[in-house]
């Protein structure tokens, strides 16, 4: 049952998550990147409207304010221009006071009037505080207002002055249409203007107010600013400096008329030649772009937070899969395999979860499956191991008899000096040996066979030779027992081990002959759609069809029914199943009790090949004479022994106990025992020697090491090999055969 | 991130507020009685205090007003004692500047004069005070002239005028010699009934009666203020044309007045004291003259004298009582 997933601790924290403080790192940069930098585009962009907008709209209002100030101006320049519309007359004083007088009562700003008849005489003077004139005749013709009034065309307006030092006052004079109708010229109070600017509202705090061309302040709604004469030159120098610039022109900043920055526009009053200024406070004017700033810069923060909650969300939900993974291959690792975990994402991290859990399901599986596989080939093992104990056991029980039995003839030997006596037991005890021989041939071989050191060579060769050899091998010891070998000859060719198939056969005959008592056996080929069928039937005991499977294992003997007197281990159809199993073919057996049997072993059939020479058979014999050997052996009774032998078959010996550092002479063929003293071998020895020489030659390793290791590296080296204790009729094929190949 | 942006910006968005003193403004208030008495200030103080809450001050929240009412003599330890009592400002009407002057030291003082404080030695030019002594003037002595003229218009026969007068007022003298040529240039004759108290009353008027004066000139001051009424019966019973100068005295049932419109003035001064009290310096704010000037005709009375009043004064004359 998979285990469910991890609920155990609750998610750390984000911040201790790399994904997570990755995943909130990228977002956030992701998110607040675009958002500031569309913050500052956007004010830069409101920052730069709002200020056109301003620079707009402050110079409306000045025009608006500078009209204002204009009308005031014309009502005085109306009132003036009554005054002089019609020429004067001498006696025309009197009544001209009056028309003064209801010109002071109209327009409160005017202080003082004076009226000039056409030739610069004073005629009426007017004031709120001076007391009256009439027919002064005082002489106004050089003032600058009289002539001033005649020249120019409307008002004549004087330069600002400050009665007092602090009271602005102006002085407007006007010229009768037609000279005689004289001037009027009055003295105009500014502090009127005052009721004009100080109606007017910009924004909240913003103000308008009137610079006169030398930079005086003449009209502020703060009046006392005007009444202190301030100065605000460096102001109008500021506005004229800017008139280069086409209009619209922007806001100036400045430091205002209260002294905090403001923004400032102005516009010019023509006939007095007046500034008049639209001021408003810095911070006012940018409100709005702080508004929208600070709207942005919020909407930034909260987009931020989302983007990390987003980021958080995220990461979480990745995260936690992963760390479940995580915990999940960490019990997996740590062998709780039956670990499986949940996720139930709905997307790649759910079938990530799943492939996991097939693959902790198939670890396992394959888990368990070793595991069975460990226990199977513990199994067998130990059942090898039983095997071969039981191998042991057999062969060390049927090794006593022969042992003993020379024992006994040894000690007879000693005893009985009779020469016919010896030669008899001289021949038993051969019997002996090869019974012994046999035995080990036997246990070597199927060791061998289970060793897997024996490796098939394959070759295509006609089966009449194999069934020559059968015929050779064993129709003397059918003989003797009385039964006839009947052998068929064939002309297939088979591919197929020569020298192990062989063994095969020799074995299958040898029990056919072991365990029949009387009749016949019959060894012939028969062509098969699996290949080329080679039978050897025999009149025998046979075999009861339940033993049929176990007569193929080790030691299996049929309980010998008198059959089984010249021996005979058991061995026999073991080595030729392992034999067969070996070269892939099949063996199969049919059988009747008390009838006989039948054994049969298939071997691919090939075409036949050209008929190879048999040349140097002859010759074989002669192969040795005259050789020169070098046997190397560090066991000196062997050595010697086997330089005896060969010295015996007409060879030119060189003994030595481990490789030569000098030979005289040349040598035709190498005789190397494996075990060498000094930690040398037979291979390593025969390709130092080979090597010094410098050719490649002949040579045959000799070994009583069973033991895998040395067999395979004997394999691997290419060298020919036989095993002690070996004949000397083998020794000499093989060195034959050594020769002869070259 | 953003949001230390935003807090970083907030100040700028604050709007900057109005700075008002923390604690209750105090105004010392040294009120001309003379010869008066008590009532005299209290027309002043009154539009005063109107002008202050036009400014936004409430009385007794904002600011609280300490009244002392003297003469000149003891102007200067009416200052003192406010002084010391920790006023943030005096406002001394008339010749009580002269001793708050004295002891004021760095409180700042708002005087209320008729003559030029310039050479009354109050301020170094009316522009730029220079010291911590500002204020209005009332124009008194530049409109003496202008007021006999107009008397002389409302005259139509005769050419004697009685000027009756408060000789403490400051600067009088030199209102005097102003009226003195202004009747010279006018052809007029003047005869001077000076007043130091109020009983001086009781002897001045029944020699302006028995002088045989045509008409009666009243040199503006707290002691013809509070006597108008007086003076008015006193004009209706000889059939006396008189003029003075605040509005008051025409409403109180005299013929004529010409000068600044009293309410205004006051408010120049509340303006002046307003300003001080938000922290400006007193040598920073310049005198202040009236703007208006407003003549002021009383018809009934013009009417029960049997006046005919000429085209130039019903032309001139800003306001008139029915």
């Amino acid at each position: 049952m998979p285990t469910a997933g991890s609920n155990e601790r609750p998610w750390p924290g984000w911040w201790r998550s790399a994904l997570g403080r990755r995943y909130a790192a990228v977002f956030a940069l992701l998110v607040s990147l675009p958002l500031l930098a569309y913050a500052a585009w956007s004010a830069a962009q409101v920052y730069r409207q709002q200020r056109d907008a301003l620079a707009a709209v402050q110079t409306a209002q000045a025009d608006a304010a500078a009209a204002r100030i204009q009308r005031f101006l014309r009502e005085i320049e109306l009132q003036l221009s009554w005054l002089t519309a019609l020429p004067w007359t001498p006696d025309g004083a009197p009544q001209r006071r009056l028309d003064a007088l209801r010109a002071l009562r109209q327009t409160p700003a005017i202080a003082d009037i004076a009226l000039i008849d056409g030739q610069g005489r004073e005629r009426v003077a007017e004031s709120r505080l001076a007391l009256g004139r009439v027919d002064s005749m005082a002489d106004r013709m050089a003032s600058p207002a009289f002539s001033g009034a005649r020249q120019a065309r409307g008002a004549y307006y004087g330069d600002v002055s400050f009665r007092k030092g602090s009271e602005p006052f102006m002085t407007v004079a006007v010229a009768g249409p037609r000279g005689e109708a004289g001037v009027a010229i009055a003295e105009v109070s500014l502090k009127y203007i005052w009721d004009v600017v100080s109606e007017i509202r910009i924004g909240d705090e913003g103000i308008v107010y009137v610079l006169d061309p030398a930079g005086r302040l003449i009209a502020h709604p703060d009046i006392n600013l005007v009444l202190r004469n301030t100065d605000l030159s460096a102001t109008l120098r500021a506005f004229e400096n800017q008139k280069a610039a086409a209009p619209p022109r922007p806001a100036l900043r400045l430091v205002g008329t209260r002294g905090e920055p403001v923004l400032a526009s102005s516009v010019m009053l023509a006939p007095p030649g007046w500034r008049v200024v639209v001021e408003q406070g810095l911070q006012e004017a940018d409100a709005p772009l702080w508004a929208n700033v600070q709207g942005a810069l919020w909407v930034a923060a909260v987009s931020l937070l989302l983007a990390l909650s987003a980021a958080l969300w995220s990461a979480w939900r990745i995260a936690r899969p992963l760390r479940e993974l995580a915990q999940g291959a960490e019990r997996i690792g740590a062998g709780q395999l039956s670990h499986r975990i949940a996720l139930h994402s709905g997307d790649e991290l759910e079938r990530l979860g799943e492939r996991f859990n097939s693959m902790a399901a198939e670890l396992q599986a394959s888990h368990d499956n070793l595991g069975r596989q460990v226990e199977e080939r513990t199994r067998e093992l130990s059942d090898a191991n039983r095997a071969k104990s039981r191998l042991l056991a057999a062969a060390s029980h049927d090794l006593r008899q022969p042992l003993h039995a020379l024992n006994l003839m040894v000690a007879q030997w000693r005893r009985d000096p009779d020469a016919a006596e010896r030669r008899r037991l001289g021949l038993r005890v051969e019997q002996a040996i090869a019974a012994i021989n046999a035995l080990f041939d036997g246990l070597l071989d199927v060791s061998k066979l289970d060793a897997g050191v024996i490796r098939p060579q394959v070759e295509a060769f006609p089966v009449q030779r194999l069934l020559d050899r059968m015929d050779v091998a064993h129709a003397a010891a059918a003989r003797d027992k009385g039964l006839e070998l009947r052998i068929r000859p064939c002309d297939a060719w088979v591919a197929s081990d020569p020298v192990l198939l062989e063994r095969i056969l020799g074995n299958l005959v040898a029990n056919a002959v072991r365990y029949t008592r009387s009749g016949a056996m019959l060894l012939g080929c028969r062509r098969t759609r699996a290949g080329l069928r080679i039978a050897v039937w025999d009149t025998g005991i046979g075999i009861a069809p339940d033993k049929q499977e176990r007569i193929f294992d080790e030691f299996y003997r049929l309980d010998a029914e008198g059959g089984a007197a010249d021996g005979g281990l058991g061995l026999g159809l073991s080595i030729v199943a392992r034999l067969a199993g070996l070269l892939g073919h099949q063996v199969s057996v049919r059988s009747v009790p008390g009838r006989g049997s039948c054994f049969a072993v298939t071997v691919p059939e090939t075409a036949s090949q050209p008929h190879l020479p048999t040349a140097a058979n002859d010759s074989a014999i002669d192969a040795l004479q005259g050789r020169r050997v070098l046997v190397i052996d560090n066991n000196a009774q062997v050595l010697a022994s086997t330089a005896r032998l060969l010295e015996g078959w007409g060879c030119c010996v060189l003994a030595a106990h481990g490789a030569p550092d000098h030979v005289h002479g040349p040598v035709d063929l190498l005789l190397v025992d494996m075990r060498l003293d000094h930690g040398d071998d037979g291979v390593a020895a025969i390709s130092r020697l080979r090597r010094q020489w410098g050719r490649d030659v002949p040579a045959l390793i000799l070994t009583g090491d069973t033991a895998i290791g040395t067999r395979e590296r004997i394999a691997a080296s290419g060298l020919p090999m036989l095993e002690k204790p070996v004949s000397a009729l083998r020794l000499r094929s093989a060195l034959t055969r050594l020769l002869q190949r070259g | 991130m953003a949001a230390a942006a935003g807090i970083a910006l907030l100040p700028p968005l604050i709007p900057p507020v109005q700075a008002q003193p923390s604690r209750t403004a105090r105004i010392g208030w040294l009120g001309w009685i003379g010869a008066a008495g008590a009532a005299a200030s209290a027309l002043a103080l009154a539009a005063f205090r109107a002008g202050l809450a036009d400014r936004g001050w409430a009385e007794g929240r904002g600011y609280e007003l300490l009244v002392r009412d003297g003469d000149q003599p003891r102007s200067a330890d009416l200052a003192a004692e406010l002084v010391r009592s920790g006023v943030d400002l005096l406002v001394a009407q008339g010749p009580m500047v002269f001793g708050a002057r004295k002891v004021s030291g760095a409180t700042p003082v708002i005087f209320n004069i008729g003559g030029d404080p310039v050479e009354a030695g109050l301020v170094a030019s009316l522009s730029h005070p220079g010291g911590h002594l500002t204020g209005v003037t009332s124009l008194s002595t530049e409109l003496a002239g202008k007021r006999l003229e107009l008397l002389k218009t409302a005259m139509q026969w005769g050419s004697h005028v009685a000027a009756i007068a408060n000789a403490l007022h400051a600067g009088f003298t030199i209102e005097r010699d102003a009226v003195q040529a202004a009747a010279r240039r006018l052809g007029l004759t003047l005869s001077w009934h000076l007043l130091k108290s109020m009983d001086d009353f009781d002897t001045a008027l029944p020699r302006i009666a028995s002088e045989g004066a045509h008409a009666l000139l009243a040199v503006p001051d707290n002691l013809i203020n509070v006597r108008a009424q007086t003076l008015a019966r006193f004009s209706a019973a000889q059939r006396l044309p008189s003029i003075s100068g605040w509005a008051a005295f025409a409403e109180a049932g005299n013929l004529m007045s010409y000068g600044p419109n009293v309410h205004g003035y006051y408010r120049q001064m509340a303006a002046i004291a307003d300003r001080l009290l938000r922290g400006a310096r007193a040598a920073d704010i310049a005198v202040e003259q009236p703007r208006d000037i407003e003549l002021v005709v009383n018809a009934k009375v013009a009417r029960a004298l049997g006046l005919d009043l000429p085209a130039e004064l019903q032309l001139r004359a800003d306001r008139w009582i029915e």
